[in-house]
């Protein structure tokens, strides 16, 4: 009995959070569109055109599965942590939906994560559409591509969630965006391979599981460590984003 | 079980501030209970200790026989709250929101579609439902947070500044939906500042300040704590002498009177004396206004704490 209402509370919080995407779907289309789409036209066929790859791998093939990746980890995150700072700090409407209604902390964070998972296969099919429509591929492995997804989607809807949540004014979360976010986006071999790096920075880069998910879906190192990495560090930030939760919600 | 709702020393520190200072109350079925007090006073503090979003560091509540801390789901299905501050969301229309919300109760889909639209109704927003929260007036969006509380036919309401920020004719016109909530037989605490609010709605008043309980009644019994009928307001056309003052306060029907504000303010045991203080006032300074009044609420929080209830 407990159980079925846990699942009700779930499916309802990432039913009313998916319904208010929906009512924006033109404009989310368009940012899932617009951003990679630049970094295809202008690294991908613009600069790509002057990289030499050492082997039969195209730049453009090189970089789809790092722009997949990254649009995915910005995006989710971005979402989660504007939607949830607003409702509660602007709205005033979180507080309602996930303490005053018969409905368990936990139960609120997978319903909002769930919702953030859908926003990063939305993503990640939106841009697919017209790569497949130029290229007829679309490069990489549909079944990787979908676990590697999903993980992400996972960990940054569950760090922006926690950002959302721990932050009260907006400007810093902008700030962990610009001084978290979009470095590790750019740091983790999105735009060239990750041999470039000094051993010792390598090591590190490869620590970021956003890394892990752009070489896995390259076909590049240990498939089965790179999936368990980063499902692993999803976890760990699902857990965290509930106990930021609960002490930021329950004084 | 008459006894719905018992909160026993309650008291909530912050920092080096107690917000609520050992705070014990019950609430009976079917009762309003009112917590009067100034801004600042503990009284949201309270409610929020009540509805478990903010942790006591001493004592505790229960409500329809289940621990607040230990079994929250029970508790939350009991009641519903119209919140002190205002909270929409920026995209659902009111009819969304409410779904949403209500199906959070367990309602099927079926059912909370119903549920909806018979409170879009009762709060007369019907005609607004597809409207986003913020597209309504004050005095709506008020109604919206009331049929918010409504929705899952809670048997237990908590109405938190239900009326702030409106003006004269929306405040009345949403204590006929309170009134309509009593009659409906809801247990109700209801927070306010305003005590003409207290008085018209509720059976039983807490008057708090600074987190402390400094009384408990019901509107009548707290009145008689002045131990006066009347409260007389004179202003003078011209000051009135000290000597008239200190007799006035002689006189058996008076329980005092002080000098305020250019007006003389005279608490009456008896009306009797009003003809002899009236007279002596007119040979001594004149008299340019008069106002007579029962005791009201007003009266008893500054008799008790010394000053105005501060908005």
């Amino acid at each position: 009995m407990k159980m079925i209402r846990a699942l009700k509370a779930i499916t309802i919080t990432f039913e009313r959070e998916l319904y208010d995407f929906y009512k924006n779907l033109f404009h989310y289309s368009l940012r899932s569109l617009l951003t990679p789409t630049l970094y295809l036209l202008v690294i991908g066929i613009g600069l790509g055109s002057m990289v030499d790859m050492s082997d039969d791998v195209s730049y453009i093939q090189f970089l789809i599965p790092g722009i997949l990746m990254m649009t995915t980890a910005q995006v989710t995150h971005l979402h989660l942590g504007f939607e949830v700072l607003a409702a509660r700090t602007y709205e005033k409407y979180l507080e309602l939906l996930t303490m005053v209604a018969p409905i368990r902390p936990y139960e609120a964070v997978i319903g909002y994560i769930l919702t953030g998972v859908m926003i990063a296969i939305f993503n990640v099919i939106i841009f697919l559409i017209p790569i497949y429509i130029f290229f007829h591929t679309i490069f990489v492995s549909l079944p990787l591509l979908l676990l590697f997804t999903v993980g992400l989607g996972i960990l940054f809807s569950a760090t922006g969630f926690s950002a959302g949540i721990y932050f009260d004014d907006p400007h810093h979360m902008s700030i962990v965006n610009s001084l978290v976010i979009t470095p590790l986006s750019f740091l983790c071999g999105v735009f060239f391979p990750l041999d470039l790096y000094p051993e010792q920075i390598r090591l590190l880069v490869e620590l970021v599981p956003l890394t892990q998910a752009i070489e896995g879906l390259r076909g590049n190192g240990i498939l089965l460590f790179q999936v368990g990495y980063v499902w692993l560090t999803a976890i760990i930030a699902v857990v965290l984003a509930i106990v930021i939760f609960k002490r930021k919600m329950i004084i | 079980m008459n006894e719905i709702i018992k909160a026993e020393h309650l008291e909530k520190v912050f920092g080096d501030q107690k917000a609520v200072d050992n705070l014990s109350f019950t609430v009976h079925r079917g009762e309003t209970l009112g917590l009067l007090g100034p801004n600042g006073a503990g009284k949201t503090t309270t409610i929020k200790m009540l509805i478990g979003l903010i942790k006591p560091t001493r004592g505790g509540a229960i409500i329809g026989g289940y621990d607040v801390q230990e079994n929250p789901i029970e508790v939350k299905e009991l009641f519903g709250i119209s919140p002190q501050e205002l909270s929409f969301d920026h995209h659902l229309s009111l009819i969304e929101d409410l779904y949403f919300y209500v199906r959070l109760y367990g309602l099927s889909r079926k059912e909370a579609k119903e549920r909806v639209k018979e409170t879009l109704k009762w709060a007369r927003l019907e005609n607004h439902a597809e409207k986003i929260g913020y597209q309504l007036s004050g005095g709506m969006q008020r109604r919206l947070l009331m049929a918010r509380a409504m929705v899952t036919d809670p048997p237990i309401l908590f109405l938190d500044e239900p009326t702030t920020g409106l003006d004269p004719q929306a405040r009345h016109a949403l204590w006929d939906y309170i009134l309509d909530l009593k009659e409906r037989g809801k247990t109700i605490i209801l927070t306010t500042h305003y005590l003409e609010e207290a008085e018209m709605l509720c059976d039983r008043v807490i008057i708090i300040d600074y987190g402390k309980k400094i009384a408990e009644g019901t509107p009548d019994e707290l009145k008689h704590i002045l131990k006066v009928e009347n409260i007389v307001t004179i202003k003078p056309r011209n000051s009135i002498s000290q000597r008239v003052i200190e007799e006035i306060k002689e006189f058996t029907g008076v329980e005092d009177a002080i000098w305020h504000d250019s007006s003389l303010k005279i608490y009456l045991k008896d009306e009797y004396v009003l003809e002899l203080i009236i007279s002596l006032i007119l040979t001594d300074a004149g008299i340019l206004e008069m106002d007579i009044k029962r005791a009201s609420l007003e009266d008893v929080f500054l008799h008790l704490t010394g000053k105005e209830l501060r908005e």
